[in-house]
Formats: C-alpha cells, structure tokens, sequence
C-alpha cells in the first residue's frame, strides 16, 4: 500500500510517519510540503505508483489543499483507486461543507489522528482492494 | 472487313462469301483436315496450301461435289508454332442477285437511293441514285462492304449503325457522313432470299441543312415513336434478380394489359407443358451458360387463350456486377404468316388471271451467257409443256430438255442476239408434250425499261394448230405447182375419159375405176350444194366456162373442195366433143375459213362475257368491233367502221405507229397468218390505253391481206397489276412509302397499297384521273412547276400539301422522278410520297424544345450513357466560357471543381443509373477558374425498350445564392461570437477579464483563421508597451518576445495611423518607410500578415489588438476587418468600463468609507478568530500526537526522535503566538497615533536595520524621494511597512539576476503615494491575487516564509486610512504601492 501525506507541518507528517509503521511496515509513504509538490508527483502518475491514500492537509503554502484538490479535477485522469482524505486542524464548518460536497474527498478528519482510526482506514482501503 | 467467324456458317452455301477462321499448329497443319473437323465444311482438295507461308494468298478449295472455291486467306502467327488463319471463301453471286433482282424496278424508277447489304455487311445492291451520290458504279459497289469504298471514318459510322440496326430490332435512323456529304438513312433489317438478316436502307435526300440533321436527330430520338414496322418485342431477363422485362409490344402479343408485370414462371406458362415450353426452358439455360444464342419458334397461347406462334430471338450478356442477363426478341411470326399467306393468296389470284390468258406468262433471268432462270411461270405452263411451273421454276434445263433438239440452238441463239441487242424477240419452236407429242410455240419477249438487270418477260402461246395451217398451206402450193391441179377430161356425154394423177391421190379413184363415169355422180355427195351442180350443168349446157367451188367426196367418202373451172372443147364444127375440167383443191383454204368463222364465233361469245376486244379489219377499213373494243376505246362500230385507213393509224400512239409499221412489214414478207403485238391506241375521251394485240392475217392468194381478226386486249391494268405484284414485295412497301405513277399528261397509272392506304382512293377508282383534279387548290400551281420540270428528266423531293379523297389535306415529302421510256424519253412521273404529319409535328415540338432549351436560363447538358456530352445549351457555354465544340463527346466533370466528396459523384451515379432523378448541388468551375454553384437535376432519358439512352441534366446557377448564403452563416456566426464575447464582458468582475479575453481570442482567431492574435498594452507609466495576452493556433510557434517591452517613443509612430484609420494593415512587406518599421517591431522570424487595431478611448490609445497570419497570403474580407474593428472596440469599451468603474470606486469609496471599515474589521475579526483557532490548534494536536505516539514506544532511539519533535512543535506554537499577538496590536488599535516624519530619512534609517540581508544578497537599492518630504504616519506601522515589503523584495528575489529595489514616492494632490518595486519572482495575480493579503498566506517555497508579512502591511495601511495595490507579474517582479 502506498500513502502520501501532503501536510506543511513537518512535525504532524513524521508523526504520522510513526503512527504508520506502528500498524504495518509494508506501507510506502511520500511526502509533500505542499499541494503542488504533491501535483508534480500525481502528474507522474501510472497504474504502478498510484498512492492508494492521500492524507491532504487544507492550509498550506503555495498550492493549498483545495486547489490541489481543484486542480486534480482539472486533469481529467482516473483516480478511482485512490482515495483522498482531509486532515485538517480546522474547525471551520465551511471546510468541512466542501469536503463533504467534493466528490474526490473521502473522508474528513480532524488532526490529530488516532492511531486506531489509521488502521481503520487501511481496512477499509484494503477490503475495497479485494 | 472479316466480320465473323462462326464455323457453323460454313456451309456450301450458295451465297458470295462465307469467312471462317481456323487456329493451328503450323508444325501439322493439314489444312483440308482442319477446315474439314472445325468447319464441318466439306474440303475435297485444297491447291497450293502449302504457300502458307505469306500472310495473305489465295487458293481454290474444292468442295465435296467438285465444286470450286476460290478462296482468299488472312494468315497471321500468334507465335513460332501456331497460327490464326481467315478464309474468305467466294462464289458466283448472281444466284443471290437474281433472286433480289425483281423488286427493286420501282426504285431504279422512281430515283430512291436504296441499298442492302447482306448479313456481312456487303451491298448486295444499290439503286442507282444511291450510287450517283456515292460516286460509284455499282459494280464498284455490290459485293463490297463500306470500308472498301468509303473513308475510314465514314465507314465506321456507316458500320456502327449498321451493326446497331443488326442488333436492334428497331427501325434505326441514322445520319451518316461520306467524306462532306452528309445524309439520312432509314435502316431497318431485311430478311435475304438465302434466310439470313441483311439490312435494308432508305436514303432520305432531303434538304436539312447539316446542323439541323444532327439536331434533329438527337432530339428525334426522344421524341420518335416505336418503329411500326415490325410487330417485334424486345425481352430481357436477369437471372440473378429474377427480373423479366418485356416490351410493350411483347405484351401485346401476349394479349395482356400494358400493366402486366411479367415473371419467369408466369412467362414461362404461356407456353403448353410440354415440347415447347421445355425447348425454350433448355434454350434459355444453354445460353445463359454457354453465351451462345438461341432461335425458337413455338407456340403460345396467350392470356385470350389465342394460339399462334411465335419466334423467339436469345442472347446472353454477363454485365458489370457479373450476373448472366438474358435478352432477345419476341416476334409474332403467327402475323407474318398470315401476311405470307396473303401474299400467296393474291400471287394466285394473279395467275388465276394469267391463266385465262392462251400461253404462258413468264420471266425469266439472262445474264447473256450461261446463266438462266424462270423468275416468274403462270400455271398455264403445264398445259403447254406437261411441267409444272414449280419444276420449271426449280431447273430451267427441264424447259430446255423438252424443247425439239433442231429448235434448241436456234432458241439459245435468239436469246442471245435479244440480249445483246436489248431488242424485244419472238420466235417459234417445237416442244415435246409428254401427252401431245409435238407442239408448235411462239413466244414473245422483251426486257423493262432502264433496267440495269437482265431480266424479259414475255408470253409463250401454243400456236401448233396455226403452224400446221400454214405448213400445209405451204404443201398445198408444192403441189399445186408439181401437179398443176386436179384434171378432168369428159367425152361429150360428160363421161370420165382421163383423170391425172392428182385426182387419184385426192379422189381415191383410179382411172380404170371412173372411166364412162359422170364425175358429178362420183364425187357429188349430200353435202354438196345441188344449186352450185345445177349451176354448172345449165353453164355447161350454154356452153359456157364454169368457174367455181364445190364440196365433192373422195372414194372414202371424205369431203373435199375444190376450185373447178370446167370448159368445153369444140371440134371444128363448134361442136362439143370433150370437157376439160381443171379442179384445185382448196379443201385446206375452206378449213381455215370455216375455222376462222368457227373462231370468229366463239370470239364472239367471249366477248359478251370478257373484257377483250375482236376487231375485223378488211381493205375497207374496220369491218367489225365488239362491244367490248368499244368499251376499251370509248368509240362505237359505227364511228370505228367509217374511219379511213389514215384515221386507222393516226389513232394509234406516234411511238407506236413505227413499230406496228415495222411488225406488219415483216408479216407481209413472211407470210404470217397469225402474229401479237402491244399498241397504244387513243381512247375517245383522249387518252391511251396499251392495248395487246392477237391477229389472225388471212391472205388473198395474191399474196395481199384479205382479212385480218384481231382479238385485242386491254393490258394496261394488267401490266399494271404485274407491277402491282412485284410491288408486294417491294422495299417501298416495306419503307411504307406510297407510290404514284402518272403519265406525262397527268393521268395516274397506278398507284401501291400506301397510296391507296394514304390518299383513301382505290387503284380503280384514281387510275386515269389527273393527278392536278386530286391536287389541293394550293398545290396544284406547285405540283405543276415540278412536273414540267420532271418532264425534262429532274428530280425533285418536295414537301407539300395532299389531298385524301375525303378531302383531308395531308403533309406529304414527295419525291418526283421521271419514268424513262425505252428511247430514253420520259414517259410518266412517279411520285414516292409519305406522310410527314408526324415528321412535321415533332419538328414543330423539335423546334419548340430546342427554342425552349436553347433560351432557357437554366443550364442544359446532354449527355450519352458514357456520359459524354452530345449537347449542351447557350447558357452553359455562357455559364461555362466553353464553347459546345469544346466540351462535345467529353465527360462533364471537366467542369469540376475538385472540391466536392466524391460520394456525391457516386451517389449521383447511383441514382441515375437506377433510372431515378437525382437532385443536388454542384460546385463547378468555369474555363476561366471562377467557381460557382450549381443545383442539378439529372434525369435519365429512356428509349422505346426502357433502356438508358442519355442523361440531361438541367443546372441552375446559384453561386450567388450560395455566396450570400455563406455569407449570412458567416454574419450570423459573427453575431453569434460577438453576442458570446460581449455576453463575457458584461458584469464581468476585474479577476475574470483575462479569462474571457482569452477565450474571446480563442473564438475570433478560429472563427477568422488567423493563427496569432495578441494584445499589447501600453504603460504609459513605464513609457512601454508590452503584449499581455495572446493567442497562438497551437501548432504555430513564434518568436512571443517580439513585441514585449516596446519603448512607447517607437510604437507611437503609429498612433497617427491608428487615430486617422482606426486599422493599420500590412498586407506586404514593400509598405512605406514608416510601416517598415513597424514591421520590424512586429515581424517575427516567418513572413507574416498583420493587422493592428488600437484600443483606444477619446483619443487615447491603451494599446493595440494584432491578428497575425504565417505563410499564407490572407486577404481578409471587409465584413473580417470590420468584426476585427468590433472586437478592438469592445476591448476599448472594457477599458473605458475599467476607467469608469475605477472613478465610481474612487467616489463611492468615500461615501462607504465608514461603512467598509466596520465591515471590514468585522471580516477582520472573523477572519482572525478562524486563524488563530485553527493555527493554536494545529499546534496543540501536533503536541498530542506526540504524546499519544511516545506512550507506544519504548524503544530509546525513537523516544529521543520524539523528544527532538515535541522541541520543534512547542516553538512552532510560541512563534505563533508572538505573530499573533503582533496581530491582536494592530486590530487593537484603531486610531494609532500620528506624527510628522521625513520620509526619505526615514526610509533610509529603516533600510539601515536591515542592511546585512541587503548587501549579503547584493540587493541593488535605489530610493528616488524628495528631500523635503514629509508625511504624516504612525512611526510603527511605517517602519514595518518599510520592513516587510523590503524584506520581501530580497526574500523572494529572482535566483537568475541580481534583486534590485527601487523606492520612490509620487505626491497626487494631497496623497502620497510610496512605491516598492522589485525585479523578483513576481506573483501571478490572476491565480493569488485574492488572497495576497491574506494571513498565512505563503506564496514561495522560502523557509522563511510565514504568510504574515502581508496580511501585517495591509492591516496596518488600512487602520492608518489608506490602501496597498500590487502589480506583478511572474519572473518580473513586483510594484506594491502604499497609499500613505
């Protein structure tokens, strides 16, 4: 399985990075200062190294997380296998709306994540695998 | 020339010419073998065929019986070994001729140009006419084909047509060219004597000038009606389809309705199940598979269940997409052979006739040498020679056998001198009757008039009675003259003293017998007249001579008579001693008076019941005419009887008189008692009658005419009516042409079926009437020219007006010909007439299609299947710029333009072929290039059999309307694009106007077809001009620099331009010297086409829009400059829009002032509460994390990892905090305070502070402020003013060049205005303009980027009553400008 985490907080991505290999060792993580960082990656995309999560922060330099999103659904590629997740320190009910209202987010969650939360989610990816 | 090579046709046969082919080895070539297997000929000896060795000879080839042939052979080799080898095989072609020879009089008469070709194509004969008007002698012309007497070119025509007239079972009309003569024939098919298809012609000599015969003979074929001429149909069958058509004619035969769609098998059963219907099932399967055709005549019981028969023609063609189809013809020969039978009904009712007639009527063929035949016997021949006509008709040499041998070469010498001297011939021989024995003929006979063939007729009469009259007549006198009569001597008592030997031989008695007899006792019997004994005694008793005749009997008791002169003889004393008694025995004389007077009787009673004639003339003139003499020439007995002998002649014809002359000379000398002659004798009424002539001479025994009996006949009719019979079969009949024949005086003489069929007067109702008297009133004058001009031997075809009987006027082509008489004088007119009501008709319609199609405004254009042109009209060649001569016989996609789909040339194709209309449009293009629209209508023109003969397609230009019609789809597309681009630009906020324009580019670029559009900006702060927007058609890629930063001294050269015109063109590189420069401004590296409009508002020019094509020379239309104009206009408008909104801003903005504050502290506030608790709380779950994730581990490297993170997550919170609370000062204070500073020192003062990031990154710094100036500003706020967009200017400059920072300030009014420009990264507004000054907002990847310095500087600017703008472009630079 393959995660990027997108998230200008260094501190939050390696501390996701942990919470990670606490749960399983085989899963790869990338990750990405900003939106369009993460956009480069995406437009090197192939069936081979599709993430299967994104963990995409909302307030970040540069490209933030809703023009990465925006973005994405400019380039007219199928991303069915991979499934966006927000995370996000805001409380603003307006990001919660759009994440709800876009069809790319799967789900919106509040930083910081439960360890146990991440293994849910890998469950879930991982039965839509198979 | 070798036109077939069908071996079957090689038979014996007695016609001219016969081709076959042979394909060999030449290693064993035998060629008597081959000609033997693979003709079936039968091959007795070839001489010199081993001379095969030339590509062309000739040999004789015997055939089975020993006959010879001579043969012409075509050889060629197809390689080393095998050869193609043509023969061409040759026979007499008199036969053939002979048998043709009779009908054709008539047309030698009456001047037609007529000629047949055999089945190879060969004339067989041609009138005379026909070979005036070709040049040739006929026998330069019978035998030969077309290209051996004409020109190549004209010969191929003539063959074609003739192949198609073989081919066709229609009456084909052809126009046909010999050298620069141009003509008209009528060719039809006619069947040989030999049984094969050969073609008949009918050359119409009219008057058309040439183009008018070839337009009426393209348009006739549309307009011509079925040929009436054969009750012929025409079939055609595919098999793969299924498909039966028949002709309409076909139909009829068939007895079905005209909507009677026939099927196989419903055909099929109009045959009776059996024989039949399986000959023709089989007939139609072996030739769809084998392709060889097929010939049936059966039976067929129509849908009336009528029986008749009918002949069924099949051929087999395999067409395009390979299916078999079937085609052939359908006769109803059931019609021929009733018109056979009639024929031979009247043929019989003719010798019926000629029968009643005392001889043989005959005609026979002498070609003056070897060759003779009966052409014609009437059935009395049987009972003159105990043959049947049939038999003498078969082999002349029967004739001949039954002639007496001692006659034969005598006959054969008369006919020959006849022949040679072209002299009429009679002359008596003796034939052998099978029953009678012996019998004596005379025949009469003499050839027609400008007779090219060697063809008498005649009458052959048996005349033996009247021979042996004459033959003992002629013993009579030898006897006479050795006996010298019978002699009597009497004593005085008138006894028997001495009888000579005459008297024994006549008498019987010898002298011992008679002597002391009385002779009148001896020899008087009962039939003996006593008056003529008592008569003899009283003059014997008187002593006088006695002469007379008397009836005695011979000692058998037969009868004789004789002349008796009885004398006595005186003795001295005067006394009678003796009688002498001279008898002559005129017993023969008294038989031919008693049967004369026999004769005479019966002519008589033949007379109160015949037509003929008997005429007694004497020395004293006409003794006596019958009733019927009197009805054949209009005088009565008593007239005739008082003429003198000079009235006598002068009532027979002038021509006549000579001859009759000639004949009774040659009578008188030979002492004929019997002789026929034909004269012409002039009627009461005044005109002639040809009468034929019997006369019975008897002569006085002095040699001189006693009497003549004269059984005359009226033959004008029948002479007549034997033309009449020949005509049945005649071409003219067959053509359908009447026919007329007049004497020089006018008066008809005959007239054919047509005529009667034509005219509506019966042959014996018109015969003798003027001619004029049928004439209407206002052609008489006409018909009278023509004729007094005929009379001297011309020519004429006229048309005029006819009368019926009815009195219908009819329009009839009339040919007028002199009828030549035997001394080359003219004898009569004939007049060939047809009807050409018809003709007249459809050339009216002709004429009223032509004018409509040659003035129709429509284009029209003709073409054949082959879709070559035949015709076009007026207008196309107007239309076109070809001349009709320029595009004839060329397909018409000459005049495409080549930028249509093909697949409407397919479809079109398609459609017409399918015999449907097809409807469209065309772009053509014209001899000169323009290119123009058309709509099309082309239609298929079908013939008589439903078959495709041409295709008309009627045209209508309609470029202009194609033209305007583009042109408004053209308008209505601008409009549309126009309404679209300005729908863009109404309420269209500041952000968006880039996006719209360039879409708008987009939209106008495509819809123009220019390949750049790009829109220059001038900047009048910065004295530049420079594109900021353009549009390229992707593939093109050009030099984009070439007009960025343009100093505005330069491009101002052209503002006067675009102030007086409003567009600058450059459609060439030679413009003047000032566009020349502008050139080089704007050109790019590939040669382009410009056009520059301004943007410009009440004199000012913003800028300039530029459209740009490469490569391609553009002329743009008007209504394109125009739309280009538009759209610059409308940019202008937005700007104009700009300015204004900016004034209304400008004004509004006080008003609001108060009002926005508070709005905008209020978003301030809103705005910082959802900041601070989302950065407090990033923090603060960072920190939890961190805990969570340090109760997991135990393992002492990851806990100091999680140790070094908690340090960075707790400073990351403090540093927040400290901003925040920087923040918190600013929205505290609203009304910060204000002292005087200086603003250049000032500025100088803040910039010192951070020198170290100044010069560590090298930053060229240049401040441009008054000295004096002062403002007054909160220090605080300036300062980090100052501070933040100094800092960002070195923090985000660009890596490629040196950062320069220029500061300056501008005073407007009673503002001041200080400015921060930078040659940095830059910033793409139209992507973070909005949220610039937002918080946290970091646009770089600089780690020291924090997304406060901004948001700081705007909030501070904004509480001390001003405002901040930016400009920026990315990879330039920015301009932020501070309202103090």
């Amino acid at each position: 399985m393959k995660v990027w985490i997108v998230d200008d907080n260094a501190v939050f991505r390696t501390l996701v990075k942990m919470q990670i290999s606490k749960i399983e060792k085989n899963i790869t993580v990338e990750e990405f200062e900003h939106g369009k960082s993460a956009m480069g990656a995406v437009l090197k995309y192939d069936s081979d190294n599709q993430p299967d999560i994104i963990l995409l922060d909302i307030n970040m330099p540069v490209m933030n997380g809703w023009e990465f999103i925006s973005a994405y659904d400019k380039l007219d590629v199928n991303f069915d296998r991979t499934w966006i997740y927000i995370v996000t320190s805001s409380i603003d009910p307006k990001d919660f709306e759009r994440a709800r209202d876009s069809e790319y987010v799967h789900d919106f969650l509040v930083k910081p994540i439960e360890i146990d939360n991440l293994k849910k989610i890998f469950t879930k990816v991982n039965s839509s695998r198979t | 020339m070798i036109l077939g090579s069908d071996l079957s046709i090689l038979q014996p046969s007695k016609f001219v010419t016969e081709y076959f082919r042979i394909n060999g080895d030449v290693a064993d070539v035998n060629l008597k073998d081959y000609i033997e297997d693979q003709s079936g000929f039968p091959v007795n000896a070839i001489e010199n065929d081993g001379n095969l060795q030339n590509s062309t000879g000739r040999c004789t080839i015997k055939g089975i019986k020993g006959e010879a042939y001579q043969a012409e052979y075509f050889l060629s080799r197809n390689s080393k070994n095998t050869f193609f080898c043509t023969f061409v095989i040759e026979e007499n072609r008199d036969n053939e001729i002979n048998e043709l020879s009779l009908p054709y009089d008539f047309i030698e008469l009456s001047n037609l140009m007529v000629f047949i070709k055999d089945h190879k194509l060969r004339y067989l004969y041609a009138s005379s006419s026909y070979c005036d008007f070709i040049g040739k002698k006929v026998e330069e012309i019978v035998g030969k084909t077309d290209f051996d007497i004409l020109q190549k070119n004209a010969a191929d025509i003539c063959y074609s047509s003739d192949i198609q007239t073989l081919n066709s079972d229609k009456y084909i009309q052809t126009v046909e060219h010999l050298g620069n003569k141009v003509f008209v024939a009528d060719k039809f098919k006619v069947e040989l004597p030999n049984g094969k298809t050969g073609i008949g012609a009918v050359v119409i000599n009219n008057e058309l000038q040439k183009e008018e015969r070839i337009k009426h003979d393209r348009l006739i074929r549309f307009l011509k009606k079925t040929n009436e001429y054969a009750r012929i149909g025409y079939w055609e069958y595919n098999e793969d389809t299924n498909s039966l058509f028949w002709s309409d004619t076909v139909r009829e035969i068939h007895e079905v309705d005209s909507s009677y769609i026939p099927e196989y098998k419903t055909a099929i059963a109009f045959y009776k199940e059996g024989a039949g219907r399986e000959a023709l099932e089989k007939a139609l399967k072996n030739t769809a598979q084998s392709g060889k055709p097929f010939d049936l005549q059966i039976k067929l019981v129509t849908a009336k269940n009528n029986e008749l028969w009918v002949r069924i023609f099949g051929f087999s063609e395999t067409d395009k997409d390979g299916s078999v189809v079937l085609y052939g013809t359908f006769q109803d020969i059931n019609k021929e052979t009733v018109l056979r039978e009639n024929l031979q009904k009247t043929k019989n009712l003719i010798k019926n006739i000629s029968d009643q007639i005392p001889g043989v009527i005959f005609e026979y063929f002498y070609d003056g040498d070897r060759t003779l035949k009966f052409l014609f016997l009437s059935d009395g021949v049987k009972k003159l020679t105990g043959f049947g006509a049939d038999e003498l008709l078969a082999d002349f040499k029967k004739a001949f056998k039954s002639i007496h041998p001692d006659d034969l070469i005598k006959i054969q010498k008369s006919l020959y001198k006849a022949h040679h001297s072209q002299s009429a011939l009679t002359d008596e021989f003796r034939v052998f009757h099978p029953e009678k024995g012996i019998r004596w003929m005379r025949f009469y006979a003499r050839t027609d008039v400008k007779r090219h063939l060697n063809t008498w007729y005649g009458v052959v009469l048996d005349v033996t009675d009247e021979v042996y009259l004459r033959e003992q007549d002629k013993l009579m006198a030898l006897v006479s003259a050795k006996t010298n009569n019978i002699i009597i001597v009497t004593d005085e008592q008138r006894k028997i003293e001495w009888v000579n030997e005459s008297f024994t031989r006549i008498t019987g008695y010898k002298l011992a017998e008679v002597k002391g007899l009385s002779p009148g006792s001896l020899l008087q019997g009962e039939e003996t007249n006593p008056n003529r004994v008592q008569e003899i005694r009283e003059s014997l008793d008187k002593e006088h001579k006695f002469s007379g005749e008397i009836l005695n009997y011979s000692k058998k008791g037969e009868k004789y008579w004789v002349h008796l002169v009885i004398q006595a003889v005186f003795d001295d004393d005067g006394k009678v001693v003796k009688y002498f008694s001279i008898q002559t025995d005129i017993t023969e004389k008294k038989k031919q008076e008693n049967a004369l007077r026999k004769s005479e009787e019966k002519y008589r009673l033949i007379t109160e019941h015949s037509s003929d004639g008997i005429l007694i003339i004497d020395k004293g003139g006409i003794n006596f005419a019958s009733p019927g003499y009197e009805r054949m020439t209009g005088y009565t007995q008593d007239e005739l009887s008082r003429w003198e002998p000079q009235k006598i002649i002068d009532n027979i014809h002038p021509d006549d008189q000579v001859n009759l002359k000639d004949i009774i000379e040659q009578t008188l000398v030979n002492k004929n008692t019997s002789l026929r002659f034909i004269i012409r004798k002039r009627k009461k009424d005044g005109w002639f009658v040809s009468l034929e002539n019997q006369a019975q001479i008897i002569y006085n025994s002095d040699g001189s005419i006693q009497k003549a009996y004269v059984n005359v006949r009226d033959v004008t009719n029948r002479l007549e009516a034997e033309r009449k019979i020949r005509f049945q079969a005649h071409l003219l009949n067959q053509v359908g042409q009447a026919v007329i024949a007049t004497s020089v005086d006018g008066n008809i003489l005959y007239i054919n079926e047509h005529a009667e069929a034509l005219y509506g007067w019966t042959f014996a109702e018109i015969v003798g009437i003027n001619i004029l008297d049928t004439e209407p009133a206002g052609s008489k004058d006409l018909y009278q020219s023509l004729a007094a001009k005929v009379l001297k031997g011309e020519t004429f075809t006229v048309e005029m007006q006819a009368q019926t009987k009815k009195g219908d006027k009819i329009p009839v082509s009339a040919t007028l010909s002199p009828i030549w008489g035997d001394k080359n004088n003219v004898i009569g007119i004939i007049s060939v007439s047809y009807d050409i009501t018809e003709k007249i008709e459809s050339q009216k319609q002709i004429k009223k299609l032509t004018k409509g199609i040659e003035q129709s405004p429509a284009t029209i254009v003709i073409t054949d299947t082959s879709a070559r042109i035949e015709y076009v009209n007026p207008k196309f060649e107007e239309v076109t710029g070809y001349s009709f001569e320029e595009v004839k016989g060329k397909n018409p996609r000459l005049i495409k333009s080549g930028n249509l789909d093909a697949q409407i040339y397919n479809d079109l194709w398609n459609t017409i072929t399918q015999g449907k209309d097809w409807r469209g449009e065309f772009q053509n293009k014209s001899k000169d290039g323009r290119i123009f629209w058309e709509t099309a209508t082309i239609s298929p023109i079908k013939d008589e059999s439903g078959n495709i003969s041409n295709y008309i397609a009627v045209k209508e230009d309609i470029t202009e309307k194609k033209e305007y019609e583009q042109y408004i789809a053209y308008l209505s597309k601008i409009q549309s694009v126009l309404t679209n681009i300005a729908k863009k630009f109404i309420n269209l906020g500041v952000d968006q106007i880039n996006d719209a324009l360039k879409e708008s580019l987009e939209i106008i670029g495509s819809l123009i077809n220019v390949e750049r559009i790009y829109l220059v900006n001038y900047d009048y702060n910065n004295n530049e001009a420079y594109i900021f927007l353009e549009w390229l058609e992707s593939k093109n890629v050009v030099n984009e620099d070439n007009l960025n930063k343009v100093p505005l001294h330069m491009v101002s050269k052209w503002n006067d331009d675009f102030l007086k015109d409003g567009v600058i063109i450059f459609d060439e590189l030679n413009s003047d010297k000032k566009k020349k420069d502008i050139l080089n401004l704007i050109q790019t590296d590939r040669q382009s086409f410009h056009i520059l409009l301004p943007i410009t508002h009440e004199k000012v020019i913003y800028g300039f829009i530029g459209f740009d094509t490469f490569d391609t020379q553009r002329i743009f239309r008007d209504e394109e400059i125009d739309l280009m104009q538009l759209f610059a206009r409308l940019l202008s408008n937005l700007k104009i829009k700009a300015i204004a909104e900016k004034e209304l801003m400008e004004s509004e903005s006080k008003l609001r002032q108060t009002l926005d504050v508070v709005n905008e502290q209020n978003k301030k506030l809103l705005e910082f509460t959802s900041i601070l608790s989302h950065n407090i709380r990033s923090h603060a779950a960072n920190i939890k994390g961190i805990a969570d994730i340090m109760n997991e581990t135990d393992d002492p490297v990851e806990l100091k990892n999680i140790h070094s993170l908690l340090q960075v997550a707790s400073g990351e919170l403090i540093e927040t905090l400290s901003h925040l609370n920087q923040t918190m000062n600013i929205q505290r204070k609203r009304n910060p305070k204000k002292e005087p500073i200086e603003l250049k020192k000032f500025v100088q003062k803040t910039l010192y502070s951070i020198r170290d990031q100044i010069t560590s990154s090298n930053t060229d710094v240049i401040i441009n402020i008054p000295e004096n100036q002062v403002i007054n500003y909160n220090k605080g706020y300036l300062e980090s003013i100052i501070l933040n967009l100094s800092t960002n200017a070195v923090r985000y400059r660009h890596p490629g060049r040196n950062p320069k920072l220029e500061i300056w300030s501008e005073i407007d009014g009673d503002q001041s205005i200080l400015h921060f420009k930078d040659n940095g990264l830059g910033l793409d507004l139209d992507e973070y303009g909005y949220r610039l000054f937002g918080m946290y907002q970091v646009f770089h990847e600089n780690p020291e980027s924090r997304g406060l310095g901004l948001f700081i500087v705007k909030n501070q600017v904004e509480a001390m009553g001003g405002e901040i703008k930016v400009k920026s472009k990315p990879g330039e630079g920015s301009l932020f400008s501070v309202y103090l």
